[in-house]
């Protein structure tokens, strides 16, 4: 109530009168009439309650915005429709913008809940030979680092342990991390029974310690509280239990167990091995500059010692969160946020031209108000408050649309996926995405609002007032706006339509498309020998021996063979490699992939062997050495003469040559970093491995050879369980999910876009040529035929079409081509495509100014000029 | 009169009902008397405003009653006219007459 002293009259009044309408006309009645009394009294001083409450600062400035705010809404309530469609396009862009922001937000700007994660740096060694950046330090690296970077308060350390875990129900592979005891400390780790790691557990040989996590309790200990204590087998060597991990750490990417990071003093001075992945923390407000530059002036000192270690190599520090996300996420993001904003902006473009088309309704409204002395500048802010109040009531529609869209992305995404994308459990909308709705509403509406605003300011008052249809001379400028939104509607939906659609097929044709081998009717087990029981090459290539006869004897296996690595894997393998009579260069060596295979790998995968042989089984120890190569490595290689009867050295250890005796076709190995990579084969006889996976194509149905096949392992080396058993179809499919995933947000995306386009340019052109009836009329009366009319219409239409399609088809080719650097070669420019899209604007263009033009064009003259 | 304060129309009705309510003027006649007399239901707010700025004016002056069982406790608020409201309802009676004389033949009501 507007006034402390009134609240009690008028309180006072309603009850006297209530109390004498009920002695006359009923309890009932009077009840009735005092609640809609009430009622009214609220709605109408509620307003007036504020307002007052704005003007007591002193200055009258808020009380306007409020009153016109006020007049905004009644105004809104007169058109419902409009205001309806409005809402709706508002809705629509601003959720799509609100739900990319949030992954935007949870998966990169802070993807892991780690306390403190600003003040982390992620510290590497970084080089350019390698084909991507990698997060990686060599042991004695990292050890200088710990001992002198006086810059770090905290220092932490971790590799890859991937284990073969018996002790348990059943024995399994798990993902496994070596850290070092500051490790959970610093990544917000705890334990719920027992201890973490400590520095004691440091030492060689009082380092059988392993913390486990929650999951893994859970899974294969039955959350049994005795088990902290208990001893466990992993890769034959039996460690102790020590503590378990407090629920929800599984950092990084779902780790299951985790065991301290002993160096013996042989790996402590290695220098050339780079596989750790080092975190270190910056003091509170210390700087990265700070920080870096003495990791530099460090890292100099270890050029001195090892000059091979750091040869090529520059030490870098990267803010956690940016170098711990994954490669190609935030181009990724990018591009969803980028194509979220074009949605917005064709949002904005429709919502424009619908204002424009209600300014020239109100012309007479706010020439009167010009006319009662209402400033240009007032006009203006009335009616950008009026967009603003649009768009702020466009805001919880468009968190619903949000809301709606993250939850379809969080149910579409596998779970197996999920733990390897960091921050993806936090996505959801939370204040970080309200206020940016919020914010984004404000920039919104100036964007729509302004040019209406303005344009709708300048209305000449006499013809206004006196016919506003007529008035010519403020039309002159209207139409100027109204051809610059037709050409922006065209020019924003072309490049938006043309990059989804690009990303989308490609991502779609990669993900179904030739793969360079077929995966259907091969099932694959992932096998680790562990290094205890296979420390020698001749026990591991004797295992791969009575693994494969073991398995070739499994009925309804047609062929099987084996691998380091097969394609669709999440893993990779790479070896340095030099060729026989090419001077090395090491600053940039060639790392080319490697697997090491057996006899009919590639015929069980169908990968074709273009020229030469494949390994065969007479390809042993004792015999020459062997190699294949692919396509892509003898392309980029080998180019100088035919790859056969060269000879190429595989790694750095090993100096022996092999003849390179085949040349296979090309695989897909993996979408992003690695795809058509340059390969090298090895017979495993020739170089065994620890790794191994054993493929087999079936003679019917793949998944049924499971347990025959598992059971076949067994009989080889019980302690050797296979893991991440699946056929390559599953595996294939499941490798994929994130670009099917890529290409269907993108299909989305234009999807939203055409419509909004569609109705947008419908919108647009009619209007256009809705607004030129006047003069149609006229141009009919001074003789002009029905077809005349057309045609010059159409012409009109079509060169503001021309205009806006070539505009759009520099934008389109330009992120095109920046999206072609960016995605990895996911998307490929592909000209059918593009020009498929431009032609299918061009048709809605001419639809959309076709059939007003055509109805405006049967009217008679007299009837378009009364109007 | 030339000093007396210039009078909107319903701020001239509303004086003229305070003045016919005589010592019963609060809210709930006043509002009825415009009703009756004028045929016009004001609006409670409007009213309120209206007399806010009366009394801003200085044309009116307003005090604060005993409380009432009927009106759940709550007083009544009174009004009265000031000497310069009077003056003011004078000088607007006046311009309405002077501006008035010779036109009869227009402004007699209708048969």
């Amino acid at each position: 109530m507007r006034d402390e002293r009134w609240r009690d009259v008028t309180l006072g009044d309603l009850g006297e009168e209530f109390a004498s309408l009920s002695a006359t006309s009923g309890r009932f009645r009077a009840r009735a009439w005092y609640w809609r009394q009430a009622i009214a009294i609220a709605a109408g001083t509620f307003g007036a309650g504020i307002s007052a409450f704005l003007r007591s600062p002193g200055d009258g400035f808020m009380t306007t915005w409020f009153h016109d705010a006020r007049i905004a809404v009644r105004s809104l309530r007169q058109r419902p429709l409009v205001a309806l469609i409005v809402l709706a396009t508002l809705a629509l862009g601003l959720g799509a913008n609100a739900a990319t922001f949030n992954m935007v937000d949870a998966l990169m700007l802070r993807p892991f809940p780690i306390p403190d994660v600003d003040r982390l740096v992620v510290i590497s060694e970084n080089s350019q030979a390698d084909p991507y950046p990698k997060e990686t330090v060599s042991n004695a690296a990292f050890l200088d680092f710990q001992r002198d970077a006086t810059g770090f308060p905290r220092i932490a350390a971790m590799g890859w342990w991937d284990v073969n875990m018996a002790g348990a129900d059943h024995p399994e592979r798990v993902g496994g991390q070596r850290v070092t005891p500051q490790f959970f400390s610093m990544l917000g780790g705890s334990a719920q029974a027992g201890r973490l790691l400590q520095d004691s557990d440091m030492v060689a040989g009082n380092d059988k310690q392993i913390v486990i996590s929650d999951g893994l309790w859970h899974r294969s200990f039955g959350a049994r509280r005795d088990v902290v204590g208990s001893q466990l087998l992993l890769d034959g060597v039996p460690h102790q239990i020590v503590g378990i991990a407090s629920p929800g750490f599984t950092y990084p990417d779902g780790t299951e167990l985790w065991g301290p990071l002993a160096l013996s003093q042989k790996d402590a001075a290695d220098r050339t091995d780079h596989y750790l992945t080092v975190v270190a923390e910056l003091p509170p407000g210390g700087t990265l500059d700070a920080a870096q530059s003495q990791l530099a002036s460090l890292y100099e000192r270890q050029r001195a010692i090892s000059a091979e270690g750091t040869r090529g190599r520059q030490v870098i520090a990267r803010p956690f969160s940016a170098a711990m996300i994954d490669i190609g996420m935030p181009q990724i993001l990018w591009l969803w946020q980028a194509a979220a904003v074009f949605v917005l902006l064709i949002a904005c473009t429709n919502v424009a031209s619908l204002l424009i088309a209600r300014a020239a309704e109100r012309q007479h409204e706010l020439a009167v108000r010009l006319a009662i002395g209402a400033g240009r500048a007032q006009i203006v802010r009335q009616l950008l408050i009026e967009s603003l109040v649009m768009a702020l009531a466009a805001v919880p529609l468009a968190l619903a649309v949000a809301f709606a869209a993250v939850q379809s992305l969080k149910s579409a995404m596998p779970p197996q996926l999920v733990k390897f994308v960091a921050g993806w459990t936090h996505l959801g909308i939370d204040t970080r995405v309200v206020l940016f709705t919020i914010a984004a509403a404000v920039a919104t509406s100036i964007v729509f609002g302004l040019l209406p605003a303005v344009q709708a300011s300048r209305t000449q008052l006499t013809a206004a007032i006196t016919d506003g249809s007529r008035s010519m001379s403020a039309g002159r400028a209207r139409s100027r706006l109204r051809r610059g939104l037709v050409i922006a509607e065209i020019a924003l939906a072309l490049p938006l339509l043309v990059v989804s659609a690009l990303s989308a097929v490609g991502a779609q044709r990669f993900a179904s498309g030739p793969q360079g081998y077929e995966p259907e009717g091969v099932i694959r087990f992932r096998l680790q020998l562990p290094e205890a029981q296979y420390q020698t090459p001749a026990a591991r290539a004797n295992y791969v021996e009575r693994l494969l006869e073991a398995g070739s004897a499994v009925p309804g296996v047609e062929q099987i063979g084996t691998s380091t690595i097969v394609p669709a894997l999440s893993s990779n393998s790479s070896r340095r490699i030099a060729i026989d009579g090419v001077a090395e260069n090491p600053d940039a060596p060639i790392i080319a992939s490697f697997r090491s295979i057996s006899a009919h790998y590639l015929e069980t995968l169908r990968i074709p062997v273009t020229s030469g042989r494949a390994i065969t089984s007479a390809d042993l120890a004792d015999t020459q050495r062997v190699a294949l190569v692919s396509e892509s490595f003898a392309r980029q290689y080998l180019s100088d003469g035919p790859p056969l009867g060269r000879r190429i050295r595989i790694g750095t250890t090993d100096q022996t040559w092999a003849t390179i005796v085949g040349v296979t076709g090309d695989v897909i190995d993996d979408w992003f970093a690695n795809r058509h990579s340059p390969t090298v084969f090895a017979p495993v006889s020739q170089v065994p491995s620890a790794t191994v996976t054993l493929v087999a194509r079936a003679k019917g149905d793949p998944a049924a050879l499971t347990d025959p096949l598992r059971a076949a392992i067994a009989s080889v080396d019980r302690s050797v369980p296979p893991y991440q058993v699946m056929t390559m179809t599953d595996a294939l499919h499941e490798r994929t999910t994130g670009l099917r995933f890529i290409a269907s947000l993108m299909a989305a995306f234009g999807i939203v876009a055409l419509v909004l386009a569609a109705f947008g340019i419908y919108g647009v052109m009619s209007h256009f040529v809705v607004a030129r009836r006047h003069e149609m009329g006229v141009r009919m009366a001074l003789g002009a035929t029905s077809s005349q009319i057309l045609k010059l219409t159409l012409k009109q239409a079509g060169w503001l079409t021309g205009i806006g399609l070539s505009l759009g088809l520099a934008i389109a080719i330009g992120l095109a081509r920046l999206m072609e650097s960016a995605l990895f070669g996911i998307v490929a420019l592909q000209p059918s495509l593009v020009a498929t899209i431009t032609l299918t604007l061009a048709v809605v263009g001419f639809l959309a100014s076709a059939l007003p033009a055509r109805h405006a064009a049967r009217v008679n003259a007299a009837g378009l000029l009364r109007r | 009169m030339p000093d007396a304060p210039y009078l909107g129309e319903l701020e001239h009705l509303v004086l003229l009902a305070i003045l016919r309510c005589g010592d019963d003027a609060y809210t709930v006649p006043i509002r009825r008397m415009l009703a009756e007399k004028s045929g016009r239901e004001i609006a409670r707010g409007a009213l309120y405003t209206s007399l806010d700025r009366l009394e801003a004016k200085g044309l009116v002056r307003s005090w604060l009653g005993d409380p009432t069982a009927v009106r759940g406790g709550r007083a009544r608020r009174y009004f009265a006219v000031t000497e310069v409201g009077v003056d003011a309802i004078r000088a607007a009676r006046a311009a309405m007459t002077t501006m008035a004389a010779g036109l009869e033949t227009v402004l007699e009501p209708r048969r």
